[in-house]
Parts: C-alpha cells; sequence; structure tokens
C-alpha cells in the first residue's frame, strides 16, 4: 500500500465502484442476494385509465 | 440547401395555366424562388431545438464515454416488472386481434347517418358509412368520422358535480325531482333546450315527459342551421323541413349560396359526381350554376359560376322564377304573385344578360330535371323564392323532408326574456351550448342568473355548463341507444362499447325525471326503445318473432318500414310581400356572410383536433377563423393576408387576420362560426367568436351590413396550407372542356414514359394501383380524415402547421385558374405516388424506404434515422417527417383511439402513405383463409372507402379486369410529373367542366 500514491488509491477506488455499476446491478444482486426472497408485489395502483367493457345487448356485423 | 434550376422564360402554354397562390398569379420573383423551394421557410428550421453549446471536442468526448457507461449501467439493471393479464373470461365477442363491427348512427342537428362501427378489442377505432344504406351506400360525412375522437377527448366530464365538486347520480335524482315535483305543484314552467330531435323514441320520450309535467317548455336550437331556411320553409310550406337534393335525375343544378358538395350530404355529393365521370367525350355530364358571395366548395366545382352579393340572391330567385313564367311560361303555383317583380338581372347584380338569358333557358328546358338549392345563410325570401322556383320546374331532383319544430333566434330571445323576468323554475340544457352560441352573451348570462336551478347535459363542460349548477356527464353516441326516422328507414343506434365513465345516457335521465314525477316507465332507454318498436315498427302478422326482427335491425342498422312522410305542398301566399322584400334597394359598402365553419360547423367540432388541422376545403386554413375578403377589397383597404384588422359591427369587436380568396365577390367579407371558443382544451381560444354578429330576429341573421374593418397595423402567423408543398408550375392538373376533351381523346399527347436505365421491376403477384377522378372529386377532404383516422396520423397544433410540418398523408391540393375575381378551381387529392422507380428509394442511406414486390414503397420505421433525404428527393412532397414528438405523451384515453395494426411514430422518423398496407393484408388473408384469390374491390384504402364521390379507386393493376386497371387506361388518364420517370402507380383521370357560356368556363 505504501507504494501507491493518493492518485492511484483514487484511481481503484473509482474502479472499484464503476466496476459493479458498468457490469451491472443486476449481476451484483444476483451474487449478493442470492437465495433471499424477493418481497411480496404491491398491489397495483389504482388505474387512471378507463375500464373498456364491450357493449351489452348490441348486435356485432361480422368479426 | 436544394441548387435552384434557373426558371425557364417560357411557361408551359399547351395547357391551361394553374396557380395557388395570388403571388403566382402575378408571377412576382417572390413567388418564382418560393415555387424553387421544397419546403416552406421554417419548416427545415431547427431552432426551436436548444442550441448547441461551445463544447470543445475533447469535452464531448469525455461526455460520450460517461454516458455510454451510464447507459451501460442503466441497461443492466432490473426492468421494472410490467403484468400482462390475459382475459380470465373473454367477452364472447372480442377475439384478440380480430375487428368486430357495429351498425350505427350519428345524429348532427337535422341530419342523420347510418353507420359502420369498426372495433378492435372493445375499442371503436373507426367510422365509416353503412354500407346496407340505400343512399349513402357505405359513405359519410368528414365529421362523422372525426367524432370518435370525442369518445376519447381527455376533456370529458367523468361523473356527475355541481359547484361544490362531485355528486352521485343518487343525489342528482334527489336534487332534480325535488326541483320538478315543486315546479309542477307551483304551476311553474320549466325549460328544457336541446338539440334538434330526430329520433321517433326520443320524441315519444319528451312528449311523456310533458305530460308528465304540463309546465314543461321544450325547444330545439340548432344555431348553424340558419333562421332564414326555417322561415323561408314555413312559409312555403307551413311546417319546418329539410330540403334533400335527390340528384341522380338532376341535369340542371342551379346553387344561390348552397354548399350541398361540403361533405354533410354524402348522397347528394356522389349522385352529383355520378354524372361527371366520363369515360368518353360526348356522354351526357350535369351542369352546376353557381351565384355566391364567398367561394364555396361548391362554388370550385361550378361549371359557371358568377360572384353576386349573397344579399341580392333573393331577387336573383324571384326575377328567375318571373322570366321562367313569362318567356317560358312556367305556371305559378296557386297564390304566387309575381306581378310587381321586374324581368331580367336584378339591380346590383352584375351578371350578363347572355349568361342570365342561357341560365332562364337551361332552367326550363330542364325542367323536372332541374334544381334550385338556397345556402342556409340567406334570407327567408331567397329560400321561399327557391321553394317557389322548385314547385315551378315541378322538381324531381329534391326530397322535402319534414322535421321537428326549430326554435330561432327570435324564439330564444323570448326565452331569455322569460328567463331573466324569473318565469322558471328551472332549465335543463341539452347538447346546446347557447352561453357560447346565443349572440347576446351578456344578456344570456344575466338570465342565467335569474333561474333557481339550471342543468347541463353533455360531454365535455362548455361555456354553458360554466353558467349551470348541476353538470352531469352523458354517453357519447357510441355508448348510446338510439333510433331515427330517415325517410322510409327506420336507422338504429346501438353502442359499441360499455360506457368509459361514470355517465348516463340523455334519455335515461329523463327516465329519472319521470320516474321521480310519478310516471312508471322501462328502467332504461333501451327497454324503452325496444318496446316502442314492437309497438310501433315490428310490422303486424310478419312469422319472424320480434326478437329476431330487432336482432337483423341492429344487425344491418335499419329496417325500412312504412312510408316515408309526405312531402308538404307548397303554398304561394306571401311570395309577393316576399319579392318586395327581396328588391329592396340594395346598400353600398361591405357585407358580412356568416356561415358554418367546415371544421367547427356551430362550434360542436371545436375541440376535435382532426378537424381542426384539415385544412379547410376553400382557404386552406387550420386551426382559425380568418375574414375573407375579395382581392380587390383587400388592395382597396390596404389590406395583405394576415394583416390583422378591428370587425367592427352593431356594439361588437372583433380582432382578426384577413385572407385574400380569389373568386370572393366584391364588397363581401365571410367569417367562419364555431371558433373562438372559451372552452376545451383544444377549442380554445383558436379564432374568435363570430356568434355575436349574427342578428336575432330578422329573416336573414347571417347576414349583415354596415360592418366598418380597421387595419391595426399588426400581422398574425396564418396556418395556412394553400401555400405549402408546391410543386413547381409542372403539368400537375388537368382541366378539359368537352371540346378539350374531344381533342384529346383524338389525339393524346406523347406518352411522356421515358427509357429507365434502371432495370424494370418484377411483380410477381399483385402490382397495386390507384386511379383518382379529378372529374368526381369535389375536394371535400374526407379522404384526408379517413386516413388520419385510419394510419393514427398525428395532430401538430398551428404553429407547426404554419411551418409547413403539418403529417396528412393525403392532401387536397387547389389550383386556381382564370382571374383572381372569378377563377375556375380544381381540387387535386396529393399522395405518395407509390413510383417503381422512387427517387426516395434511391438515396435512402439505411433502406428504411423500398419496394415490395406488389409495387408499394414501404417505410420501416425502425430503421429510419431521420435524414430527410428522401423527402428532398420526393417531386410530389408526400413524405412527413416528425420534427417534434407528437405522440410519446399520448395516454389513455387519448390512446385508445390508435388503430392497433398501424405503428405510431416517434420523433425523427419519416412517414407517408402507405397504400392502406395493413388493409392489403388483411385482404390477403381473408382470402388466402377462404382458399380464394384476391378479388377485384376485396381491398379497399381508408381513402377510397371514404370518397363519397367514389373518386378514388383502388386495385390490382396486373389483373387486367379490375376496375382500376380500366380505369387507368381511360383517355383522361395522365400521371403527375411521369416526364421525371418515376413510374407512378397512381393514374390521374383529368377533371372536366362543362361551362355553359362561349369562350370556356366562367366566361363573361
Amino acid at each position: 500500500m505504501d507504494s501507491l500514491n493518493r492518485r492511484e488509491i483514487l484511481g481503484r477506488l473509482t474502479a472499484l465502484l464503476a466496476g459493479p455499476l458498468i457490469l451491472g446491478r443486476r449481476t451484483m444482486d444476483m451474487v449478493l442476494r442470492a437465495g433471499r426472497r424477493q418481497p411480496p408485489l404491491a398491489p397495483p395502483p389504482r388505474p387512471k385509465a378507463p375500464t373498456l367493457a364491450p357493449p351489452t345487448r348490441s348486435v356485432q356485423r361480422r368479426g | 440547401m436544394k441548387t435552384r434550376i434557373p426558371v425557364p422564360a417560357d411557361v408551359p402554354t399547351a395547357l391551361p395555366r394553374h396557380w395557388r397562390t395570388l403571388e403566382e398569379r402575378v408571377e412576382s420573383p417572390e413567388a418564382r424562388r418560393a415555387a424553387q423551394d421544397e419546403f416552406v421557410p421554417g419548416a427545415m428550421d431547427l431552432s426551436d431545438l436548444p442550441a448547441p453549446s461551445a463544447l470543445t471536442r475533447r469535452g464531448f468526448l469525455g461526455l460520450l464515454g460517461g454516458a455510454a457507461a451510464l447507459a451501460a449501467s442503466v441497461a443492466c439493471d432490473r426492468k421494472a416488472e410490467g403484468t400482462i393479464v390475459p382475459y380470465t373470461r373473454r367477452p364472447v365477442e372480442v377475439i384478440p386481434g380480430v375487428a368486430n363491427y357495429y351498425a350505427s348512427a350519428f345524429q348532427e342537428g337535422p341530419r342523420v347517418y347510418s353507420l359502420l362501427v369498426k372495433t378492435r378489442e372493445g375499442r371503436p377505432i373507426h367510422i365509416t358509412g353503412n354500407d346496407e344504406h340505400p343512399g349513402f351506400k357505405g359513405k359519410t360525412s368528414p365529421r362523422a368520422v372525426a367524432d370518435i375522437l370525442r369518445l376519447y377527448d381527455p376533456d370529458r366530464l367523468r361523473g356527475p358535480r355541481d359547484r361544490n365538486g362531485s355528486l352521485a347520480w343518487s343525489e342528482v335524482d334527489r336534487q332534480l325531482q325535488a326541483a320538478l315535483s315543486g315546479a309542477k305543484s307551483a304551476g311553474k314552467p320549466v325549460l328544457l333546450l336541446t338539440g334538434a330531435v330526430a329520433s321517433p323514441s326520443q320524441q315519444a320520450l319528451l312528449a311523456e315527459l310533458q305530460a308528465a309535467l304540463p309546465t314543461l317548455e321544450h325547444r330545439a336550437w340548432e344555431p348553424a342551421l340558419g333562421d332564414g331556411a326555417l322561415i323561408g320553409a314555413r312559409a312555403a310550406f307551413g311546417q319546418d323541413a329539410l330540403v334533400l337534393p335527390r340528384l341522380e335525375q338532376a341535369k340542371v343544378i342551379l346553387s344561390l349560396a348552397s354548399d350541398f358538395l361540403d361533405g354533410e350530404d354524402p348522397q347528394a355529393m356522389a349522385a352529383f359526381a355520378a354524372h361527371r365521370r366520363l369515360s368518353e367525350p360526348g356522354q351526357p355530364m350535369n351542369r352546376l350554376w353557381v351565384l355566391e358571395g364567398p367561394l364555396s366548395l361548391t362554388g370550385s366545382n361550378a361549371d359557371v359560376r358568377f360572384p353576386v352579393r349573397p344579399s341580392r340572391l333573393a331577387a336573383v330567385a324571384f326575377a328567375l322564377a318571373r322570366d321562367l313564367h313569362v318567356r317560358h311560361g312556367l305556371p305559378l303555383p296557386v297564390g304566387a304573385d309575381l306581378g310587381a317583380v321586374p324581368g331580367g338581372v336584378p339591380p346590383g347584380v352584375d351578371l350578363p344578360a347572355q349568361a342570365w338569358n342561357r341560365l332562364v333557358d337551361e332552367l326550363a328546358s330542364a325542367g323536372p330535371e332541374a334544381l334550385v338549392l338556397c345556402g342556409g345563410s340567406l334570407a327567408a325570401e331567397a329560400h321561399q323564392a327557391t321553394h317557389l322556383l322548385n314547385t315551378m320546374l315541378g322538381s324531381r331532383a329534391q326530397e322535402i323532408r319534414p322535421v321537428s319544430p326549430l326554435a330561432t333566434l327570435e324564439d330564444l330571445e323570448g326565452l331569455v326574456q322569460g328567463m331573466a323576468g324569473g318565469r322558471y323554475a328551472a332549465a335543463i340544457f341539452w347538447d346546446v351550448n347557447p352561453a357560447y352560441a346565443f349572440p347576446a352573451a351578456q344578456a344570456w348570462k344575466r338570465a342565467m342568473d335569474q333561474v333557481p336551478l339550471t342543468v347541463w347535459i353533455g360531454l365535455v363542460e362548455d361555456e354553458t355548463a360554466s353558467q349551470c349548477h348541476l353538470h352531469l356527464p352523458a354517453n357519447h353516441w357510441l355508448e348510446s341507444w338510439n333510433d331515427y326516422g330517415d325517410g322510409d328507414l327506420h336507422v338504429l343506434q346501438q353502442p359499441t362499447i360499455g360506457p368509459l365513465y361514470d355517465t348516463r345516457q340523455g334519455e335515461d335521465l329523463i327516465l329519472a325525471l319521470l320516474r321521480g314525477l310519478g310516471s312508471s316507465v322501462p328502467a332504461d332507454y333501451h327497454t324503452y326503445l325496444k318496446a316502442r318498436w314492437q309497438r310501433e315498427v315490428y310490422p303486424k302478422g310478419t312469422p319472424v318473432p320480434f326478437e329476431r326482427y330487432f336482432e337483423a335491425a341492429l344487425h344491418d342498422g335499419l329496417v325500412q318500414a312504412g312510408k316515408a312522410p309526405a312531402a308538404p305542398a307548397f303554398r304561394g301566399t306571401g311570395s309577393a310581400e316576399a319579392a318586395q322584400r327581396a328588391f329592396s334597394a340594395p346598400q353600398a359598402g361591405l357585407e358580412l356572410f356568416l356561415h358554418p365553419g367546415f371544421a367547427t360547423h356551430d362550434g360542436r367540432y371545436a375541440n376535435l383536433g382532426w378537424l381542426q388541422e384539415t385544412p379547410d376545403p376553400v382557404t386552406k386554413m387550420t386551426w382559425d377563423n380568418p375574414l375573407l375578403l375579395s382581392v380587390a377589397d383587400a388592395q382597396a383597404l390596404h389590406l395583405g393576408d394576415g394583416d390583422l384588422v378591428d370587425l367592427s359591427l352593431g356594439g361588437t369587436t372583433l380582432r382578426l387576420p384577413v385572407v385574400l380568396q380569389p373568386g370572393q365577390a366584391e364588397g363581401v367579407a365571410s367569417l367562419a362560426l364555431g371558433y373562438g371558443r372559451t372552452t376545451g382544451s383544444v377549442a380554445a381560444h383558436k379564432g374568435v367568436n363570430a356568434f355575436p354578429l349574427v342578428a336575432a330576429g330578422t329573416a336573414a341573421p347571417f347576414l349583415r351590413e354596415g360592418l366598418r374593418i380597421a387595419a391595426t397595423g399588426k400581422q398574425k402567423t396564418l396556418s395556412r396550407t394553400q401555400a405549402h408543398h408546391r410543386l413547381h408550375g409542372r403539368d400537375i392538373v388537368r382541366s378539359y372542356t368537352p371540346a378539350e376533351y374531344t381533342q384529346e381523346a383524338r389525339h393524346p399527347g406523347p406518352d411522356a414514359d421515358p427509357a429507365s436505365l434502371y432495370p424494370d421491376q418484377r411483380f410477381p403477384d399483385h402490382k397495386w394501383g390507384m386511379v383518382i377522378d379529378l372529374s368526381a372529386c369535389v375536394g371535400c377532404a374526407g379522404c384526408s380524415l379517413a386516413c388520419q383516422s385510419e394510419n393514427n396520423i398525428a395532430v401538430v397544433g398551428p404553429e407547426q402547421v404554419a411551418r409547413g410540418r403539418e403529417m396528412h398523408w393525403i392532401r387536397l391540393d387547389t389550383y386556381y385558374e382564370g382571374p383572381v375575381d372569378n377563377p375556375t378551381v380544381v381540387h387535386q387529392p396529393m399522395l405518395c405516388q407509390q413510383c417503381d422507380d422512387a427517387p426516395c428509394e434511391n438515396v435512402c442511406p439505411v433502406n428504411a424506404t423500398n419496394h415490395s414486390p406488389e409495387g408499394l414503397n414501404q417505410m420501416v420505421y425502425n430503421r429510419c434515422v431521420g435524414t430527410r433525404y428522401c423527402a428532398n428527393n420526393c417531386p410530389y412532397k408526400v413524405r412527413r417527417f416528425n420534427y417534434l414528438e407528437y405522440t410519446a405523451d399520448k395516454t389513455e384515453p387519448e390512446s385508445l383511439v390508435y388503430n392497433p395494426e398501424v405503428t405510431v411514430r416517434p420523433r425523427g422518423v419519416m412517414e407517408k402513405c402507405t397504400f392502406c398496407v395493413q388493409r392489403i393484408e388483411d385482404g390477403k388473408i381473408r382470402a388466402m383463409s377462404e382458399g380464394r384469390p384476391v378479388k377485384d374491390g376485396d381491398i379497399t384504402p381508408a381513402c377510397a372507402a371514404a370518397c363519397p364521390a367514389e373518386a378514388i379507386v383502388f386495385g390490382d393493376l396486373k389483373d387486367p379486369h379490375s376496375r382500376v386497371s380500366l380505369l387507368a387506361k381511360s383517355n383522361r388518364g395522365y400521371k403527375v410529373l411521369e416526364e421525371l420517370g418515376t413510374r407512378p402507380a397512381i393514374t390521374y383521370l383529368a377533371d372536366l367542366k362543362n361551362p355553359a357560356l362561349e369562350g370556356g368556363r366562367h366566361a363573361k
């Protein structure tokens, strides 16, 4: 460590931080959180979009 | 920068010289330069994008590296988990990927359109006419096509509310029951103001409400219909009536400012065009005479047209009647008296005697095969005289259809006085917007304040809603049940989708009112309507059970039952007084002609972007209603296109831009109604509201005299497309007189298809092609609207249109010929010509545009990198570039209107007409699934399907017997710019005019 100057230490630290980012958080996640259960899905937010319903009692022409 | 080619000194002289702008007409140096420019100034201007910063290359590369690292890290991130939820219980009607069709109906004022609605996965996405309708034959009006946007309008009210906030329907029912019961017991009137009632079931329901609430005062009002037509019909027939042209038998048609080709009446357009589609010289052709003030779409299709001040047209009609009676012995109807009417051209009308005599002779000679039509904006006297003329001629080319009584502005004034005087206990406004369309807006508002309970029923909260206590959201017609009487037909309207929001159909609200008043009525309007049909429409003694009969009627959308209501008889009394008023001394100075807007009508369509952005068929204005002036008047006032003026009339002053319109009569200014709304996210503040200029209580509320125009010295940028996409003075459009057609047929010009260095294309199975008959095309823009709906074409807004960035795949180019005060006009639909040797394909660096084995010039959006080389190289100017992101921010409900078979294009992508390739594939798949080859007529692009005049024919050019192959060989056929060697797949058939006078066209 003594042979390293501050600039080199900073460079290695940056590489250490950047590496997982570049490799992907998904990969790191797979390594670090292997076997951990996923939290249950939160209930979906109430949709703002209108609900589509087919017409009742109408007669279609052809499909 | 495009290299400019020197303009040749000798302009083409062999063919009529057509021009599109006034600058071209006078051949100014600016016009010559503009004609050389590919695009409108500003179209290629990227100044609205962020300016590039002063980055060094090193800095740029550094940022690029950083961005790449970040992009890589983000790309490796876990994607948000979405969930695709399949149908757990699939509705039996819905098969994913397969379209369903429903027959339904659309009402606009007293007019009814039987329609076919295409739905995909439960969403209505496209509207065409009902092919079962014997009159419309699968065609409809452009506004009916565009009204699908209103279903998905994000401005729609989604639940009932009052001034304090949301309400439950039960609370609404309680409040209404209390108000109406109180009014009934107190004997106080309740006002119900609606649009025209064209539904027999709705009429029966309103009659029941009247019986349950005797103090109800129901009035139906259509602000754009024109009181002149109503008062004239009452004077002539003793009742309200609608004139429907039946032009199948018409040899001679005289239009007195009647714009019957404006798209509202597809049946009239089809019948008119059927007599213009000549295959050989010498075949019979109808003749259209037009006398009008402003140039209308009908006037632009005239064989003989004269600009006349609209206030003089009533005198013209009476003078014609007098000359037909005196010179040709046509008998006058009982009671008619024209003794005081002078013969010949009335004073104040600039019409040569030769033309007048020819017109009188032609009308007399055609007799029952002649028809005179009168515009809704004209005075009651003009309508009265027109009915007299048609009765004298015994015209078989019209149907006079009685309609339910409508209120005039004078009636409305009476209501306002009653409201202001505290006469009414409550007022209900259903699908009407008097706060916007009543001329005296302040008086209206003051009167509204005096009504204890005001109720608004509608879709998008408008100016009237903002003055009401209760806002009740109604179903869109695509969510509703109804029926309409259409002559001897009963037309049914059925829902094509369940209600999107917490809304009720207006008729269900009336049923709730009836229940509140103690009446025993069915639970819903569907049951009510069906019961009425069983009682009154279902033929007695038929072996078919009613359920099956009703289902068949719903399937077809209509049923023929009974007889059409008898046409009312003409009565001539009052003609002498009307003639006297018509011949009153003409006033000097400018007169104002108000008319319903092509896109907005009476303002009800102003929130629909498709219509706002469709160029007006004559002026080519979008998003605005300028004041139209003749060139001579504008020169006298020192005004030019886009100059802002203050228009003052009767205490009202409007500031608006001026447009110089060729063909406009001198001394006439015109202005479209339906603009200048103050509500609606699309409609608000587009143009000016001209309703305050309407003269209430007169026989001609849309004709005004005494207006003053003052220049302001300011300018407005016009979103007008007339000068966009010009094709530089070549032989683009052809128009023949019968003599020229004969000459052309006998001695056709040389084939201009030059030799090509490219190898011939091979088309193993199909070669799709199109023929467009300019003689049948009236320029209504129905094709453009249908294309917009079918192909998910973006609306870009007025600022982008002003820069020439409108996205329409098919445009209507309007060419003028002759003098600016009265030119002849040819409309030419222009779309991708699907060239075999396409100049666009050769220059695309990424092969995003290429040729299909079926002759289609196809676009691969994913490949397009937006170089715009193709648009630069297209001689037809039909490629459209997405300069900005027009679609990414669209969410439901707006995005529900998209056709899932057509890619929605993002920013930076070029697009253009595909010949509706999705329909071609659909036709091929259907044929394959039925084990047969594709038949002629199996495949119809949206534009051809919508064209009321059947001017567009599509098919397989490899099939020698197909309609398109036969028409492409017509002796009127030519290909636009074929001398460039592009080998287009579209053949145009030259326009035909049938002038009555020596010297051709409108010669004086």
